[in-house]
C-alpha cells in the first residue's frame, strides 16, 4: 500500500488545488496582518489609554464618595478601596508612560510596570475574595475579555508573576503590530480562522476523493489486486499527509513574513488559563502552538475519513463539500450552544474541531476533558472508516455499483 | 485458463452479451472483432469485474471472481485505453506503481528497452503523443506480468514499425504461456497473431480458429452479409 499512498500523494500534490489551498491558508492567516500593515497603533499605547481612563473614573468615584454625608462605615471602606486603587494605578500609569515613551526598545525594562501591575492584581484578588469585588474599578486589558470573577483576578496575578519572573512586557493579542509568534498565536486562537482553515482542508479532501471520477481514471483503481479498503486507506493517508504538509508550509510562510516585518517574538510568552475552573495555570505560546498542531491534525484526519466514506456513495464535488462544511458549521459556537444539540454536543466531533478552546479550557459549549475530546475525534474517525469498510465489503467496486 | 460460463450483460434494456460461454487457454492469443458499439469493450470490462456478471460465471485458473476478487484480479491486467493513464504522472511513475501493486518481478529497465520508451520514460503522460501513450500502456501490461492480458485496441495510433513491434511482443507473451484477449479493428493484424478469433455478433460469439483464412473476408461475410465479396 506504500505504492498506492505514493501514487495518490503525487497525483494530488500535482493538481492545482494544492497551490490553491496553500494560497488560501496563507491568505486566511495573513488577512489581519495586511489589513493593519499601515497601522502603527500598537498594544501598549492602547493599554496606556485604558489606565488613564480608569484613573478618571476612579477620580469621579472618589469625588462622589467624599461628598456623601454622613460617612457610614461602608462608605469609608469603599472610599479607602478606591483610593488605594487610585494610588496603584497612578503608579502603573506613570511607569507605563515611561516604558511606552522610551525611544530605545532595548533600554525598556518591563519589570517596574509588571511589579506594580502584580501589586494591583494581588490587591484585587484580596478584595474579590473578601466579597468587595464590586468596588473594584477593573481596567480593560487589550485583546482579553474582562473577567471580574475571583478566577479572573487569580489569572491576572499569575500572568504578572510570570512576566516579572521572565522580564517580559505584556503582549496584547489584538494589537496591530504583533511579532510573529504572538501573531500566529492570535490567529490560531481565533475560532473563526481555525474553522475557515478547516473549510479549506475540506476543499482538498473533496478534490482528492473526486479526482478519479473527474479525470475518468477510476478503472485502474477498481481492478487493483488489493482489498479496496486498503486502497481507500492509502488515499486517506495521502490526502491527510498532504493537507497537513501544506498547512504546515503555509504556517511557516506566515511566520516568516510576519517575522521579517514585525520581529519573531517569543514562544516562551505565557498564556494564562484555568485547567479546572478554580486555579490558574501557564501555557507558553510554544506549547499552545504545539498543542494546536496536534489537535488540528486530528481534525484534518476526521474530515479526510468523512471524505473517504462519502466517496463510496458519490463522486459529486458539491456533495463532498456540503458534507465537510456541514461538520464545520456544526462547530460554530452558536450552533454548539443551541439547546437542541446540548445533550449530545460533547460526543460530537464538531465540539473538538477548534483546538484553542480545548487547550485553554474556555469553550462556551459542553466539552469532555482533553483526553475525552481526543477519544471522540479519533472514535468518530475510526467509526467513519469502519462504515467505509462495511460498505466496501458489500460493494467492492465503490460507488455507483 | 479463463473459463466463462453463461455470461449475460445489458445496459438497461440494451442487451449486449447473451449467455456467452467460452474458455481461453494459457499460451494463446484470441482476437476479438466486431463493429463499433457492439460490445467488445463491454465484454472486456465484464471479464475483469468492472461490470457485474454474477457469481459462478468467471473463473481464472479456478478462482471465482465473485468469491475471491483480489486473487482473481491479481492474475489479470486491463486498462481500457491510454486516456485512463494519469496525465500528471510520468511513464516511470506508472510502471513502478504497477510493478509493486501486481507484485511483479519483471525488470522495468528491460521492458523500457524492449518497447523503446526510454526516450520519454521520465515524461509526463500529458506530454506524450497517442502512439507514445499506447507504448506506455503496453509497458504497464508487461510490467504487471499477469496471466491474463485483456487488451482493447492496442494498435490505435501506431506506426507500421510499432505495429510489428507490438505483434512480436504478443507472440512472445503467448510463448511465455500467457493468455491474451485482444480486441482490434485491424483484420490483417488479427490474422497474423491470433490463434482464434471471436466475432461478436447479435450478443453472441462466433469463434473461429485461425487457419490462415482471409480475416477481412470473414469479417465482411459475418457483419456485412457479403459472401467472400472482396477483391
Ligand atoms: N456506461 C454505459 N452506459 C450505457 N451504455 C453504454 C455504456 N458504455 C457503453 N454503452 C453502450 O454499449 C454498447 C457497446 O459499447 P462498447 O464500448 O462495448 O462497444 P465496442 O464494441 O467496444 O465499440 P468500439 O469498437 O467503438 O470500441 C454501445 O451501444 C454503447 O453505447
Ligand atoms: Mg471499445
Amino acid at each position: 500500500m506504500v505504492s498506492q499512498f505514493g501514487l495518490d500523494f503525487k497525483r494530488l500534490a500535482r493538481t492545482s488545488t494544492t497551490v490553491v489551498i496553500y494560497l488560501a491558508f496563507g491568505l486566511l492567516l495573513l488577512t489581519s496582518f495586511f489589513m493593519k500593515i499601515h497601522d502603527d497603533n500598537y498594544g501598549p499605547g492602547l493599554q496606556l489609554g485604558h489606565y488613564t481612563a480608569t484613573m478618571g473614573s476612579l477620580d469621579k468615584a472618589i469625588d462622589r464618595l467624599e461628598k456623601v454625608k454622613p460617612k457610614t462605615k461602608q462608605v469609608k471602606a469603599e472610599l479607602k478601596s478606591k483610593t488605594t486603587q487610585k494610588t496603584l494605578i497612578d503608579e502603573i500609569n506613570l511607569a507605563d508612560t515611561q516604558l511606552v515613551a522610551s525611544p530605545v526598545l532595548s533600554a525598556q525594562d518591563p519589570d517596574p510596570v509588571n511589579r506594580l501591575l502584580l501589586k494591583l492584581a494581588r490587591f484585587q484578588v484580596k478584595e474579590t475574595a473578601a466579597g468587595r469585588g464590586a468596588w473594584l474599578e477593573l481596567y480593560r486589558v487589550e485583546g482579553e475579555p474582562t473577567d471580574s470573577s475571583l478566577l479572573g483576578r487569580k489569572k491576572a496575578v499569575l500572568l504578572y508573576q510570570t512576566l516579572l519572573k521572565r522580564h517580559r512586557s505584556q503582549l496584547f493579542f489584538n494589537a496591530a503590530r504583533l511579532p510573529a509568534a504572538s501573531y500566529l498565536t492570535a490567529q490560531l486562537r481565533s475560532g473563526q480562522t481555525t474553522l475557515l482553515l478547516l473549510a479549506v482542508v475540506v476543499l482538498l479532501v473533496a478534490e482528492s476523493f473526486t479526482l478519479d471520477q473527474r479525470k475518468h481514471t477510476t478503472a485502474l483503481q477498481q481492478t487493483l489486486p488489493h482489498e479496496p479498503f486498503g486502497v481507500l486507506v492509502a488515499r486517506v493517508g495521502a490526502t491527510f499527509v498532504l493537507a497537513v504538509l501544506v498547512l504546515a508550509a503555509a504556517l511557516a510562510t506566515v511566520f516568516v513574513i510576519v517575522g521579517l516585518h514585525d520581529g519573531w517574538g517569543n514562544w516562551a510568552y505565557p498564556l494564562i488559563y484555568s485547567p479546572n475552573g478554580r486555579t490558574a495555570a501557564v501555557l507558553t505560546l510554544g506549547r499552545f502552538a504545539a498543542g494546536w498542531g496536534g489537535l488540528i491534525v486530528l481534525a484534518v484526519l476526521l474530515l479526510t475519513a468523512l471524505g473517504a466514506l462519502v466517496s463510496l456513495y458519490t463522486a459529486k464535488m458539491g456533495l463532498h463539500l456540503a458534507s465537510g462544511v456541514a461538520v464545520i458549521l456544526l462547530a460554530v459556537p452558536v450552533v454548539l450552544t443551541a439547546a437542541v444539540v446540548r445533550p449530545v454536543v460533547r460526543f460530537l466531533p464538531s465540539a473538538y474541531l477548534q483546538p484553542a478552546p480545548m487547550l485553554l479550557h474556555e469553550a462556551s459549549w459542553p466539552q469532555l476533558p482533553l483526553g475525552g475530546g481526543l477519544a471522540v475525534l479519533l472514535g468518530w474517525t475510526v467509526g467513519l472508516l469502519g462504515l467505509g469498510w462495511l460498505r466496501l465489503k458489500w460493494h467492492p467496486r465503490g460507488q455507483n455499483q | 485458463m479463463l473459463e466463462v460460463s453463461h455470461l449475460n450483460f445489458a445496459f438497461g434494456k440494451q442487451g449486449l452479451l447473451s449467455d456467452l460461454s467460452f474458455t481461453l487457454a494459457a499460451g494463446s492469443i484470441t482476437g476479438l472483432v466486431a463493429p463499433n458499439g457492439t460490445g467488445k469493450t463491454t465484454l472486456l470490462r465484464c471479464l475483469c469485474g468492472l461490470l457485474p456478471s454474477g457469481p459462478g460465471v468467471l473463473h481464472l485458473n479456478g478462482i471465482d471472481l465473485y468469491r475471491k476478487r483480489t486473487a482473481y484480479l491479481a492474475q489479470l491486467f486491463f486498462l481500457e485505453n491510454s486516456t485512463q493513464l494519469y496525465a500528471d504522472l510520468t511513464v516511470a511513475d506508472h510502471l513502478k506503481y504497477v510493478r509493486k501493486m501486481w507484485h511483479s518481478s519483471v525488470s522495468i529497465q528491460d521492458t523500457v528497452g524492449e518497447l523503446e520508451v526510454a526516450g520519454y520514460y521520465r515524461k509526463r503522460i500529458r506530454d506524450l503523443s497517442l502512439g507514445m501513450k499506447q507504448h506506455a500502456l503496453l509497458a504497464m501490461y508487461l510490467v504487471a506480468d499477469p496471466q491474463l492480458l485483456l487488451i482493447d485496441e492496442p494498435l490505435n495510433g501506431l506506426d507500421p514499425t510499432s505495429i510489428q513491434q507490438f505483434e512480436r511482443i504478443f507472440t512472445q507473451l503467448k510463448a511465455a504461456g500467457k493468455t491474451l484477449l485482444v480486441s482490434s479493428h485491424q483484420m490483417d493484424s488479427v490474422g497474423r497473431v491470433s490463434d482464434d478469433v471471436f466475432f461478436l455478433k447479435d450478443q453472441h460469439i462466433l469463434a473461429e480458429p485461425n487457419t490462415g483464412q482471409d480475416m477481412m473476408a470473414e469479417y465482411s461475410r459475418i457483419f456485412l452479409g457479403q459472401e467472400a465479396a472482396h477483391g
